[in-house]
Formats: C-alpha cells, structure tokens, sequence
C-alpha cells in the first residue's frame, strides 16, 4: 500500500526528467489534436503512438501514453461544441449543451466550463488510482480464474447496452467473440481456424483489427459517403477563464458525475462514453434544472464532461490492479506494459512500485498539462478543424498503415487491418455498432481461459463459481442486469393492471 | 519470339561467364558485408529479446559489422522462425531458435512447426535456463524430495504451469513420470499469473526460474524449493538444485542461434565464432550473472548432439502422454 509520500518518493526521481517531462507535455498535444479530430480516437492517438514507445523505458512510453488519453477525452469536447461533431465517443453527449451555448456566442464559456469539469474529473479518477487501486491489488492477489471469469461475464453482460440497438450489440459481441477463437488455444495448446498461417498461431492481432475497424473502416466510409467539407470554424476565442458562478451552481451535478463516472470507468468493457450517457442520463431523471437540459446550460456539460474524465482513471484501475482491460484504451496500455516485459496486476505492485508511482504522478500531470493548454490554446485547437479531409483523410490512412505495420513488423497484419477496414465499412452500412465487437474480442480469452482453469481447479464442477462470494456476486448480477429489463416490463405491467382495477 | 530467345541466350551467357569469372574469388569469402539481422520470435523487453540483444551486441565487435534484432512476435518464437527459413541463406538473416520447437514438432495440437533437425543451420546453443518449482512460503516442504513425498500422500495436488504449446507445461509431466506422482497441471498464460495465483492460494507450486519467482520471494509470499540446473546459480546461491537433493532431473528452456538450412561452410565457421566469443566475453557473461540467466554453450558439433537428444527426449515425452503427431 502506498502513501502519498511514497508515491512522490518511489515516482519523482522517474519522472522529473527534461525527456519524460517533454514527452508528456507531447503527448497531451498529441491527445487534444487527435481528441478533436471527429474520428480519430484517443485509443487510434495511442495505437498510432505505441510502436514509437518500442525504444523507450517504461516511464518514458508512459509519459507518452497517458497524457494522450486523458487529453483526448478532453479533445473530443473541442468539436462536439464548437462544430457539433463529437471530437471522440465520449464526447456525444457535450454537444447537446455545449454547441447551443456556443450558438449563442458563449463558446468561450463552453470551452472554458469543458476543459475545467474534464480537469476535476479526471483529477479525482486519478486520487482514485493511486489511493484505491493498491488496496484492490492487494485484494487481488486473493483473487483467482474463477473472479476474473465473473468479471469479465459481467463485462460482456454489458455488451448489449451500450448499443442503441440490444439485437446489433449482440451480434457484434457475438462476431468478436468468435473472432477472439482464433490461434492456440490457452489450455490445451490446440491451433483454432490457423488455415496454416503461422502468423495466426497467437490470434489475430489486437491492433490489427482495431486500427482495421475503427481507423480504415471509418475512413473509407467517410469517402464512400462522399466527403463533404465542414463549415470552418468562424469565431476568434481567446483566453478561455471558466465563470465561476457556473461552477459553483453546478457542484451537485459535478459530483453525482464523478461518482457515476468512477463507477462506471472501474466496470470492465465500460469507460468514458458509457459514463458520459450514463450521467447524462441521471441528470436527465434528478438534476434541479433538468427541463433546461439539451438548450446549452452548464448542468449538461458538466454530466457529460466530469464523468468521461472521471472514468478515464477508474478505468484503468482493474486492469493495473488486476491486469484485466477494461476497454480498448486500457487494452492499448496492457499492451505498453508487455512491451517492456511489465505484466500488470498485484505482482507489479511487489515488483515494480516506481513504475507505479510515477503512473499516477504522470496521469495526474496530463490533466494539469490538457487544462492548463485548454484554457490557453483552444482557439489554436479549433483551426486544425479547417484541414480540408481530402488531405487529412489519406495522411491519417498512412499512419494507420505504418502503426499496424510496426506492432510486430509483419505485412500480414496490414492486410488483416485491411479485410478489417471493409467489415467496419459494412458494419457502419448496416448500422451495427464496432464497439461490441471489439470488446467481445477483447474479453473472449479471458472469458474462456479463466473458465476452463476455473473448472480444472474445481474438478469439473460448475458450482465452483458460487463457492467465492466474488464470483457469485457477480455472476447474480449479471444475471440480474440481463433479466432486469424483462422484470421491469413484467413489474409495471402489474402496477398498470393495479390501477386499472383501481 | 526470335529476338527474345536471343536476348534470353545472351543474358544466360553474360551471366555464366561472370559466375565463372567470380568462382575463385568466392571461396575466399569476405563475410559479413553488411549489418545482420536476426529474428525474435518474442516481444521487445521480455527476457529472449534482452538475452538476444545483448548476444547481438557482443557479437558485434567479432564480425566488425552491426547485428540488429527484428521483434516478429507471436506463435512461441514460431513466426519469426518460419520467415527467417525462407530467406537466403546467406548468413544476413539469422533467427533464435528455443526448445519450444521441438515440442511444436512433435505434438500433435499445433497445426504449424519447424524441424529443428532439418529445417535450420545451427549456429551455436548460447543459454539454458534452469526450471525451478516455487511453492507458498509457509508450505510443509522444502525441497524436491519432501515435495514428492507430500504428493505421493495428496495426489491431483494443483500446480500452475503455461500451455502445453511450452516448454514449462511438459517439465511438469517429466516430473510426473520420473517421480510417479500425479498432480494437476493448470496452464496459464504466463508464469507471472501462476506465480500470483500461487500466492492466491490457488495452487500448490508453480513452474518457474529463480529470477522469474525473485519478486514475489523477496515479497514472503512464495519460495524455491529447487532447480534442475546441474550447479546452483550464480545470482541465486540459495537456490538448492534437484539433483543436490537425489534427485536426477535436469531440464530448462534453452536458446541457440541459427540461420536458414543450407548455409555455406565458411559462414557458418565466422558466424559459429562470433556467437562462441560473444558467449565467453565478460560483458555477456557479466550480464547472464546479474540477469539470473543460465550459463549453456555448445558449438555447433555439440549442439547438434544435444539437439538429437532433445528431439528424442520430446517424441518420448508426447508418446506417453498420448500427445504424439501422427506419422512422427
């Protein structure tokens, strides 16, 4: 368990250092640039980013790495306000109260309020990191196959509800699942679906098929719709200061986001977009002025903003303290890990605590860096918006190409993020959701390894699961998350009946 | 058409008697002419790629020319070993190969392999890591012998171990059939994550190397009870060895240099030469010391001894266990 002294005293001497100080404040440009950027994601900035990290020490990638995330979580809300195109995923909800404010001449105030509620957000998730994730890691190491297997349950349980269609979020969890069969199979050592590529043998390549689906597949469905130049960006802003009256009458809702936020960052397969809806969506049901709500008032940027923020820190708890991903960014980050032979979860802690330490410093100084570059620069952000997309398209493409490439300098993967390009095509076409799919490819192995261990140790019996108190936990609620919807029906058809006899 | 058939005879016979011109020059060759690469099957920073790269740089100084490491990643070292075969045999692209591939040769689970004995040129073995078991820290033995007794009184006790694709899954079974016990082998991903499932509580002992279980020793959580190295290690005196014990196991994954099959004597010669000086400078024995590697070199004579050992030695061990590929 680590003190704040300690965190300071192990970390410190790692990151006050010129190059890792310099690549953190790059790498929060890289993050706002990219987080503005309609289509290009914080975990395509950090795909992108991942093989230049090959060469680095471990404090130094992730000097890189996080500040990216937290920024372009931020980033996203820069086009949602001023143009209405959300800049990320997370980002959706701000343009329903930030770009009427910037309608009305307030984009200033809306940047301002934006990049202030990230700032809290997230330094809030990142106290909860470096204060709550020792205690789940050394809880953790108590944890076996059997609660990873439940968790990851739980995570795909989710899957169907963060589509706006339940059957489509199926069907792409289903597809990533299957996908995720692919290679040498964890317990026995059997080749699955190799047609005798050797290059299948350990799966399909994560980046591969994420930089295929979300990356090439978006683009080419920008050029197949046929690009359409935005409007560009009219207003001069200049410095950005929050109105502190706005932030003061909006402390209830700045609260209940964080806590929906840390909340729903910590769930596996959730993160900053679910969070973002998921507090939107309560301040909808019990915020004071929720009536006013979507007409540009600083309630609904501070629900949406505060939670993205607040669960970019929560989401990376489970997979530091107990190595699971909980969405593609933290899959990214595992990913960092095991390049420098890092294997996330409650050893780490034993072994490598100043990497540790210095994570929480490092995400804590990224959203220092993205506030303070927010309030200063925002006008300089918005210019990139004006990039004609027949040139920022195919240099985007390159890089696409060139990251996919250099994961494991292999051609083979290119041509697989290419035949991934065209199922995202055909997914966005079909109005099915890549989201799913690519969380269904992300937990399938855990899911299947941590079951068949699970069962190994439990001799064959499937009870194993409720003898934890873990695993039975949260199995029930998954079961119940699945159910509820069908019980609530039942349960108000009941209550209609009640008052129709009434 | 004339005209083609004339020009194809003509390049023919500019191209012969060029061939001819250079033969005698060509047995003197002047190798290396340029940097050489050599493919690792295994992801930049894990311990093939920090044990390559340092071998990579002490080679260096011998041939006068760069030696670089291309990470192709995946498949147990596999795909980086498939791509490196097909290139010239020219002693440019070179690859690891590990004991990995003679369990990929002979069980019958995985679907690609490379014949070690016939498929490669060796160049030199330059590791071998000693196996070790790791147990609770507050388990009721304390060596192999009192392990084996406590498993002969609880058989099915559970030990973690990786899949059957590697090499820490089959000590296991080695284990089983030199001892006459029966336990339970659960694989996992990595031995990290049997390590920390050990220390969970999960299982009775884990598969691992000294240096691989130090974290979690130096923690209280786990301790070795032995490795089946021949001597105790030199960053862990500690460390008893099986055969200390009585009993006669030595087995560990082991690391050698090759190149694609079919390589010129007099390359093989330079290259063979480079890895041996590599192996005894002290910068690399320096490393292996502090890194917790184990020391192993055999030339390419020996090598080749040792390498028709391990393949029987594996064909054995799948045979019993009923895992053997068919027509092998």
């Amino acid at each position: 368990m680590f003190t704040l002294k300690e965190i300071l005293n192990l970390g410190l001497p790692l990151v006050l250092d010129g190059g890792v100080l310099l690549l953190a404040l790059a790498g929060t440009l890289v993050g706002m640039f990219i987080g503005a950027m309609p289509g290009l994601t914080g975990v395509m900035a950090m795909s992108i980013l991942i093989p230049l990290t090959y060469t680095m020490s471990p404090t130094e990638a992730f000097a890189l790495l996080l500040p990216t995330y937290v920024a372009s979580t931020y980033g996203g809300s820069i086009s949602a306000i001023l143009l209405n195109i959300p800049g990320t995923g997370a980002a959706i909800m701000t343009t329903l109260d930030g770009h009427p404010m910037a309608l009305r001449g307030e984009a200033g105030r809306a940047l301002g309020l934006s990049c202030t509620y990230s700032f809290i957000g997230g330094i809030v998730s990142g106290l909860f990191l470096a204060f709550l994730a020792p205690i789940l890691a050394l809880w953790a190491i108590k944890l076996g196959s059997r609660e990873f297997f439940a968790v990851a349950v739980f995570g795909l349980g989710i899957i169907a509800y963060i589509s706006p269609s339940i059957l489509k979020g199926l069907l792409a969890g289903s597809i990533g699942l299957l996908l995720a069969t692919v290679g040498m199979d964890p317990i026995s050592g059997y080749s699955r679906f190799l047609f005798g590529r050797a290059e299948l043998t350990g799966g399909l390549e994560f980046v591969a098929v994420m930089i295929g689906l979300f990356g090439v597949g978006e683009i080419m469905f920008v050029f197949a719709k046929g690009v359409v130049e935005r409007p560009r960006v009219q207003r001069e802003i200049g410095l950005t200061l929050p109105n502190l009256k706005d932030l003061i009458k909006t402390i209830p809702t700045t609260i209940r986001s964080i806590i929906v936020g840390l909340f729903v960052g910590i769930i596996p397969a959730s993160g900053p977009t679910i969070a973002s809806v998921t507090a939107y969506g309560l301040e909808k049901r019990v915020g004071k002025r929720r009536d006013l709500l979507g007409t540009g008032i600083a309630e609904g940027l501070s629900a949406a903003e505060t939670a993205n923020n607040a669960a970019t820190g929560a989401a990376i708890v489970p997979m530091i303290a107990l190595g699971i991903p909980g969405d593609a960014v933290t899959a990214i980050l595992i990913g960092a890990f095991m390049l420098h032979g890092l294997r996330p979860g409650p050893a780490m802690f034993i072994s490598n605590p100043d990497i540790i330490s210095g994570i929480f410093i490092l995400f804590m100084l990224g959203n220092v860096l993205f506030f303070i570059i927010g309030l200063f620069g925002a006008k300089w952000f918005a210019k990139i918006l004006d990039t004609p997309q027949k040139i920022l398209l195919p240099i985007v493409t390159v890089f696409c190409f060139i990251g996919t490439y250099a994961v494991r300098t292999s051609m083979f993967d290119v041509f697989v993020a290419v035949v991934f390009g065209f199922i995202g095509l055909l997914m966005r076409r079909a109005g099915i959701p890549i989201a799913p799919m690519i969380l269904g490819f992300i937990l399938g192995p855990i899911v299947e390894d941590n079951l068949r261990r699970s069962l190994i140790i439990g001799g064959g019996n499937v009870l194993t699961f409720l003898e934890r108190p873990v695993s039975a936990v949260l199995l029930v609620l998954t079961i119940l998350l699945i159910l509820s919807p069908s019980i609530l029906s039942v349960l108000v058809k009941k209550k209609i009946k009640v008052n129709i006899h009434d | 058409m004339g005209r083609k058939l004339v020009l194809i005879g003509l390049v023919l016979m500019i191209t012969l008697s060029l061939w001819a011109a250079g033969q005698p020059e060509l047995k003197k060759v002047s190798f290396p002419e340029k940097t050489i690469e050599i493919y690792v099957g295994f992801a930049a920073g894990g311990g093939t790629d920090i044990l390559a790269r340092q071998l990579a740089r002490n080679m260096e100084p011998v041939l006068g020319k760069s030696v670089v490491i291309v990470n192709k990643n995946g498949g147990g070292g596999l795909i980086a070993l498939k791509e490196m075969a097909v290139k010239p045999a020219d002693g440019y692209t070179l690859g690891l190969l590990l004991g990995n591939q003679f369990l990929q040769k002979y069980y019958k689970g995985s679907d690609t392999w490379i014949d070690p004995m016939t498929e490669v040129t060796l160049l030199g073995v330059f590791n071998q890591d000693p196996w070790g078991i790791a147990v609770k820290a507050d388990a009721p033995f304390n060596n192999i012998t009192e392990f084996i007794e406590y498993a002969k009184k609880n058989p099915g006790l559970r030990v973690g171990a990786g899949s059957p694709g590697t090499l820490y899954y089959w000590t296991w079974e080695a284990l089983m059939e030199a001892a006459g016990i029966k336990l339970t082998i659960v694989p996992f991903g990595g031995t990290a994550l049997s390590l920390t499932a050990l220390a969970g509580g999960e299982l009775s002992a884990a598969g691992a190397s000294p240096s691989e279980a130090d974290s979690l020793v130096s923690a209280k959580l786990v301790k070795m009870i032995g490795v089946s190295s021949e001597e105790r290690l030199a960053a862990f005196p500690n460390v008893r060895t099986f055969r200390e014990d009585g009993f006669d196991l030595v087995i560990g994954p082991w690391r050698a240099l090759v190149g694609p099959k079919g390589m010129p004597t007099e390359i093989v010669k330079i290259l063979e030469k480079a890895v041996r000086d590599a192996y005894y400078s002290d910068a690399f024995q320096t490393f292996i010391k502090e890194q917790g590697f184990g020391p192993l070199y055999l030339d390419t004579v020996e090598g080749f001894e040792f390498f028709k050992q391990e393949d029987t030695f594996f064909r054995e061990i799948m045979k019993k266990s009923g895992e053997l590929r068919g027509g092998m």
